[in-house]
C-alpha cells in the first residue's frame, strides 16, 4: 500500500491515467479540498492524480458570445481577472470572499465544482451566470452539461472516474443584465458560508425580464429558486410587492441544520441575502465594470 | 528617572520567537524516542468492561500500549483526573489507553486498534440536568454532583434589610458559554528517565511547573525531588496548559520510566480541544434592590459554574466569582453564593480572566437593564454606584488615598468623554432607522491582582552576578508570550543599575528554583518583582560594600546607574560596575541571592469573605461600539476604548499588546465563539468549526493607560493579563442590547442570537 502520485504536464496524458486508474484515484489540483478531507489521514488515499501543472486549464478566454474559464484557474485569478471583472463582477466578488489568501491562492473553480459542497462560493455565481462544465474523458471525448444537472447532492456530481473537467463556460450576460453576490459568514474571513447568493436579472427599465437566482447552503446543493425567479419576471425591481414575492423562497430551499447554522435561521437568512442582494442592484452598489 | 521602567522596551524573546529559533515542546526531537497516543472515551458516561489492547501489541513498530494498570503510583491526580481511565469514563476526553510507537503515525493507526467494551451510563450534560433531583452521579465523592468545596459566600450587610429600603426590585438570569483557549501550540511534553539516578525529566508547553511536578510525582509514586521539570518555549498558554499539562506528563513520564526510552506525547489539535480545559459557563441568577435615585441598596446572587467530568479549579473560580459578582460598585448589602457542578462534558478549567469574564457580563449587563428600567444613562448609573476613595470593597477593604487607590469614578469620567458615550449613544438611537443599527455599551470592573485570598502567594527569585558582570535571573514562573521575563528583566536592571543586556533569563527548572507558584492570575510581575526586588537589594548592598572600601567611604551613601557606583553625597567619586565586581569575586563576597516575597496569610473571613481578600486590586473601563445588520444579526465590533490602572506601567507597548490581545479574545467570547456539544460529544472539533475572530474582524482599538500611586508591586506595578479581556465582551453585548433594543442573556451574541433571540439547534430550541 502506499501513495502512488502522478503528475501529469499534458491533458492527454492525465486522461490516459484516469483511463486506467481512474476507479482508484483522487485527482488533485490546489488541494484546499482533498487535504482537508484527508487531514491526518492522508495514507487512505490510493492513487493521487496532480494536475495542477496542466498549463492548458489555467486560462480565461472569451470564444465568440462565450465566457470559457479553465478548471485551474484559481480564486485569486478570477478575483484579478479584467475579463470576469467587467463580464461577471459577482463571480470576482464570490472568489475574492473565499477563505484567505492562501487558499485564494490554490484553489481552483474546477475544484470547487468537483467537491459540490452545497455551500462552494463560486457555484452560486456559476449557476446565476447559466454556466455548464465541460468534462472530458479519454474514450468518450467532451461533454459539456449545465451545472445545474451537473450538481446532484452535497459533494455530489454526474462525472465518472475516467473523467476531468476542463472549463466552465458562460454566455457574455446581456448589457441589460447586472448581477449581484451576497455572503454571510460568521466571521469575515476564513468561513464556510452560512448561507450566499447570487443574483443576475436582465432589466428592462425597472422591470425584470430575465431572472437568475442562486442560492448557497440552503439544501443539498446549490441550487436555483425557480419558483420565485418566475414569479420575479415581469415585475419592477424597485417596488415593494417584488420583495413580498421573495416570502416565496422557502418553497425552492430545504435547508438543514448544522455548526453554521440552524434550518430556521437559514430560511430566514435566505430571503435576506436575496433582498440584500436585489437592494445592491437596485442602488447600483454593482454594475458591470464594478464590484 | 528610570532607566528601564516606565519604558518600551522590545520583548527580550521577540528574536528567537520570530526567527523560528525557539524551541517549543514539538520541536524537541531525541535518540530512541517514542511517540504516545492517547486512545479516547467514546462515550461521555460509560463504565468500562474490559479493555483488549492485543491488536495493537502486536502491530508492527508498536513499543507497548499501557493501560491503568501501569501506572505505578497514584492513577488519580488532583481533581480527580486519571494518568488512564480504567474503570469508568465521565467525558469523551477520558485517556484510556497509551500507545506507544516508533513513530506517530504508527502510534495513531495502532491507536485504532485498542478495543474497549463499555456499559453505557446515563449522563447530564447541562447545570439543570446535573442539578436534577434523581440525576446520575459523576463521581461517588460528590453527591448532588456538587463539585466539593467550590461553594463560597460574600456575605455583607444585611440583605433583607437593603432590600426592603428598595424602591424597586429587579431579578434576572444570565448564562455563559464554555470557551476554547485556541493557543496557537497545541499541548507537547517529552519525558526522560534519567540515566544514572532514578529521576524523570519532563519538557514541554507547562504553564505551572510545580503543579505538573507534583502530577508526575504523584503517578510515579515518587518524591517531589526524582522529577524535574523544565517548560519549554510556550505557544499561549491563557490558563490552559495546566490540568492537561499534568495528566500528559504523567502519561509521558510513567511510560519513559517504564521503557527507559524518551517519550513525547504531542496532541494534535482536535485532540487538544477534546481534552484540554475550557472557561467555565456561568450562570447568574441577579435579585437587586434600587432606589429611584438609582442607588443600589442590596444585591443577592446565585451563581452556578458548569464544571464538567472532572474539575480543578472551580474551587478557586468560584471564590473568585464570590468576590467579584457584585461588580464594583458601593452596595452596602450583599449576599452571593457560588458553587460547581459536574457534567459528563468537556471540563471547565483556568482561562484568562477566571471567572472574572463570566461574572462582568453578568453584573454589566444587569447595570444596564438596571439604568435602562430606572431612566438612566449607563454612565450616570454607573457614577452612582461605583465605589470611590472613602467606601469600603464588597470585602469591606477601606479604598482612598493612603490606602487601595480607587480611580474609578475618574476613570468613568475620562472613557466616557473621551469616546462622547453619551453623545453618541443619542446620536445613534436618533439614526437607528435602517437595517444597519449602531450601538456603544460601557462595562467596568475592579479586578483582585494577585491570588489573594484563593491559595497563599508566595515566589522565589534567584538573582546571581557572574565574574565577569553578566547576570543570571531564575524564578519558578513561566513566560506564556505575556513578556514575564522582559519585565522580570526591566526590573532587575533598574534595581541594579546595570544594562539590561547583560541578563539571562533561563526557562524554569524545578530543581533550581524553589516552588514559587502557578504562573496565573496576572501575578508574574507582581509578585515575582517583589521577589527580584529583594535579591536585587541584597547584591546592592555587597556591591556597595566593597565600592565602599575601595573609594573609602559609607556604603550608604552609595548609589549605582548606568553601571556607575556614585557616592550620592559626591558623585565624582565614582567606580566602574564592573570593577566592583571583579574586586568582590577577588575579594570572596558573594553577589549572588535567592529570596522569597509573599503579602502573607490573608486575613480574612472565608465564611462571609470579609477582609483582605486581595492585597491591591486593579480598575477598568471599557467602551465598544457596533454595527448590527438586524437583518442578518451580522455583528461588527467597530471599535473599543479600554482603560486599565496598571499602579505603575513597567512597559507601556507591551501593556498595550496585552490589551488588544485582551480585547479580541472578549470579541471572540461576545459575539463568535461557543465550544458546542451535542449530548456529551464534541461538535466544534477544530478551528474551521470552532471560529475564533481573524486580523480582518480586528475593531480599532484604543488603550488608556491610568497610573495609580499602589505601594504593594514592584516600582508600583500591577496586573494586566486578565484584567486586558475580562471587560469587552460585556461592553460589546451591551453595545449590541443598545443597537437592537433587545436584551439577550446568554453568550455569546452571535448571527442566530441577535436575529432570533436565542439559539436553534437540531434537537429544537434552546437557550
Amino acid at each position: 500500500m502506499g501513495i502512488i502520485g502522478f503528475t501529469s504536464r499534458r491533458l492527454n496524458e492525465a486522461l490516459q491515467y484516469l483511463h486506467q486508474y481512474g476507479d482508484e484515484t483522487t485527482i488533485i489540483a490546489g488541494g484546499t479540498d482533498v487535504l482537508v478531507k484527508y487531514h491526518e489521514r492522508l495514507d487512505e488515499l490510493h492513487r493521487v492524480l496532480n494536475i495542477w501543472q496542466l498549463e492548458e486549464l489555467k486560462s480565461i478566454r472569451i470564444i465568440n458570445d462565450q465566457i470559457e474559464v479553465g478548471s485551474l484557474v484559481t480564486h485569486t485569478q478570477l478575483e484579478d481577472s479584467t475579463i470576469i471583472q467587467q463580464n461577471a463582477p459577482l463571480l470576482a466578488e464570490a472568489a475574492g470572499s473565499v477563505g484567505s489568501p492562501q487558499i485564494r491562492n490554490r484553489g481552483t473553480i474546477g475544484g470547487n465544482v468537483a467537491n459540490a459542497s452545497p455551500a462552494g462560493d463560486t457555484l452560486t455565481p456559476l449557476l446565476a451566470l447559466d454556466a455548464s462544465v465541460k468534462f472530458v474523458s479519454l474514450d468518450r471525448g467532451e461533454k459539456v452539461v449545465s451545472l445545474e444537472e451537473f450538481l446532484v447532492g452535497p459533494g455530489r456530481h454526474i462525472m465518472k472516474k475516467d473523467e476531468l473537467i476542463t472549463a466552465l463556460i458562460f454566455p457574455i450576460p446581456k448589457d441589460n443584465t447586472v448581477g449581484a453576490f451576497v455572503k454571510l459568514g460568521y466571521r469575515k474571513a476564513l468561513a464556510i458560508s452560512t448561507v450566499n447568493a447570487a443574483i443576475m436579472l436582465g432589466l428592462q427599465g425597472n422591470l425584470i425580464e430575465d431572472c437568475r437566482i442562486a442560492l448557497g447552503a440552503v439544501a443539498p446543493t446549490t441550487k436555483r429558486a425557480k419558483l420565485v425567479e418566475e414569479l420575479l419576471q415581469g415585475q419592477d425591481v424597485t417596488k415593494s410587492n417584488t420583495f413580498e414575492i421573495l416570502g416565496q423562497l422557502e418553497k425552492d430551499i430545504a435547508p438543514i441544520s448544522d455548526i453554521r447554522g440552524s434550518q430556521q435561521y437559514r430560511t430566514d437568512i435566505a430571503r435576506e441575502l436575496v433582498t440584500q442582494g436585489l437592494q445592491k442592484i437596485v442602488n447600483k452598489e454593482v454594475g458591470r465594470s464594478g464590484r | 528617572m528610570y532607566r528601564y521602567i516606565r519604558q518600551t522596551i522590545p520583548k527580550i524573546d521577540l528574536k528567537a520567537k520570530v526567527t523560528g529559533k525557539a524551541r517549543y515542546g514539538g520541536d524537541i526531537k531525541l535518540h530512541g524516542m517514542v511517540y504516545g497516543k492517547t486512545v479516547y472515551s467514546k462515550y461521555p458516561h460509560a463504565k468500562i468492561l474490559n479493555i483488549d489492547t492485543s491488536k495493537a501489541d502486536n502491530f508492527p513498530g508498536v513499543v507497548a500500549v499501557l493501560t491503568m494498570k501501569d501506572v505505578m503510583g497514584n492513577n488519580e491526580l488532583f481533581g480527580g483526573f486519571h494518568v488512564l481511565t480504567g474503570d469508568k469514563v465521565r467525558f469523551i476526553g477520558d485517556g484510556i489507553a497509551l500507545v506507544l510507537a516508533k513513530d506517530l503515525k504508527t502510534a495513531e493507526k495502532a491507536q485504532k486498534l485498542v478495543e474497549v467494551e463499555y456499559e453505557v451510563l446515563p449522563s447530564v450534560f447541562n447545570i439543570d440536568e446535573a442539578l436534577a433531583e434523581d440525576a446520575p452521579i459523576i463521581h461517588d465523592f460528590a453527591p448532588g454532583n456538587i463539585i466539593p468545596d467550590s461553594t463560597h459566600h460574600l456575605i455583607k450587610g444585611d440583605l433583607e434589610k437593603g432590600l426592603a429600603e428598595a424602591d424597586f426590585i429587579f431579578e434576572r438570569t444570565y448564562q455563559t458559554q464554555f470557551i476554547e483557549h485556541a493557543y496557537i501550540e497545541p499541548e507537547a511534553v517529552v519525558a526522560i528517565a534519567d540515566a544514572y539516578e532514578e529521576m524523570v525529566t519532563v519538557y514541554g508547553s507547562i504553564q505551572n511547573p510545580f503543579s505538573v511536578r507534583g502530577a508526575v510525582a504523584d503517578a510515579l509514586g515518587w518524591s517531589l525531588n526524582q522529577v524535574r521539570i523544565i517548560p519549554s518555549v510556550i505557544g499561549g498558554t491563557f490558563g490552559g496548559k495546566d490540568e492537561i499539562a499534568s495528566t500528559l506528563s504523567a502519561r509521558a513520564a510513567v511510560a519513559a520510566v517504564k521503557l527507559g526510552r524518551p517519550v513525547k506525547i504531542i496532541l494534535s489539535r482536535e485532540e487538544s480541544i477534546l481534552e484540554s480545559p475550557k472557561r467555565h459557563p456561568y450562570r447568574f441568577y441577579y435579585k437587586v434592590g434600587v432606589k429611584k435615585d438609582g442607588t443600589i441598596t442590596a444585591m443577592k446572587s446565585t451563581v452556578i459554574a458548569q464544571g464538567g467530568g472532572y474539575n480543578n479549579k472551580a474551587q478557586f473560580t468560584n471564590w473568585r466569582a464570590a468576590i467579584h459578582t457584585s461588580g464594583a460598585y458601593r452596595i452596602p448589602n450583599i449576599y452571593t453564593e457560588v458553587f460547581g457542578v459536574f457534567t459528563n462534558t468537556i471540563h471547565g478549567g483556568a482561562m484568562r480572566g477566571f471567572s472574572s469574564p463570566q461574572t462582568i457580563f453578568g453584573q454589566e449587563s444587569l447595570m444596564d437593564e438596571l439604568a435602562e428600567e430606572l431612566g438612566f444613562n449607563p454612565v450616570e448609573f454607573r457614577q452612582i454606584n461605583a465605589l470611590r476613595p472613602g467606601d469600603t470593597t464588597p470585602t469591606s477593604q477601606p479604598l482612598g488615598p493612603g490606602k487601595i487607590p480607587a480611580p474609578l469614578p475618574e476613570m468613568i469620567k475620562k472613557v466616557a468623554e473621551q469616546t462622547e458615550f453619551v453623545k453618541r449613544k443619542e446620536e445613534f438611537s436618533r439614526i437607528n432607522e435602517g437595517p444597519i443599527k449602531h450601538g456603544i455599551g460601557m462595562a467596568l470592573a475592579m479586578r483582585g491582582a494577585g491570588l489573594g485570598g484563593e491559595g497563599l502567594d508566595a515566589t522565589g527569585a534567584n538573582v546571581m552576578i557572574q565574574r565577569d558582570g553578566s547576570v543570571v535571573v531564575r524564578t519558578g514562573l513561566t513566560e506564556n508570550g505575556q513578556g514575564l521575563k522582559t519585565a522580570h528583566s526591566q526590573i532587575v536592571a533598574e534595581a541594579l543599575g546595570i544594562s539590561l543586556e547583560r541578563i539571562i533569563y533561563p526557562n524554569v527548572d524545578t530543581m533550581t528554583v524553589p516552588d514559587g507558584g502557578p504562573t496565573v492570575a496576572s501575578r508574574g510581575t507582581m509578585i515575582g518583582g517583589r521577589a527580584l526586588l529583594k535579591a536585587c537589594e541584597e547584591i546592592k548592598q555587597n556591591l556597595f560594600k566593597v565600592a565602599g572600601e575601595m573609594l573609602d567611604c559609607s556604603s550608604v551613601e552609595l548609589e549605582i546607574r548606568d553601571e556607575k557606583i556614585f557616592s550620592i553625597n559626591n558623585p565624582e567619586q565614582s567606580l566602574d560596575y564592573l570593577k566592583v565586581v571583579d574586586q568582590a569575586v577577588s575579594i570572596g563576597v558573594m553577589l549572588a541571592s535567592l529570596q522569597w516575597f509573599s503579602p502573607g496569610v490573608a486575613n480574612l473571613d472565608h465564611h462571609t469573605n470579609q477582609g483582605e481578600a486581595f492585597p491591591t486590586y486593579v480598575w477598568g473601563v471599557v467602551v465598544a461600539e457596533v454595527e448590527v445588520d438586524t437583518e442578518t444579526g451580522k455583528v461588527e465590533v467597530t471599535k473599543v476604548v479600554s482603560a486599565h490602572d496598571v499602579g505603575t506601567a513597567v512597559n507601556p507597548e507591551a501593556i498595550k499588546g496585552q490589551v488588544y490581545g485582551g480585547i479580541v479574545m472578549a470579541q471572540g467570547m461576545g459575539v463568535l465563539e461557543e465550544v458546542e456539544e451535542e449530548d456529551g460529544i464534541l461538535k466544534s472539533k477544530n478551528l474551521d468549526e470552532y471560529l475564533i475572530p481573524t486580523s480582518m474582524d480586528m475593531p480599532e482599538m484604543e488603550v488608556i493607560i491610568v497610573e495609580t500611586d499602589d505601594a504593594f508591586g514592584p516600582y508600583g506595578a500591577k496586573s494586566i493579563g486578565e484584567p486586558a479581556t475580562e471587560i469587552p465582551a460585556a461592553a460589546i453585548a451591551n453595545a449590541i442590547t443598545h443597537a437592537t433594543g433587545q436584551r439577550i442573556r446568554y453568550l455569546p451574541y452571535n448571527l442566530e442570537r441577535v436575529l432570533l433571540g436565542h439559539k436553534l439547534t437540531k434537537k429544537g430550541v434552546r437557550p
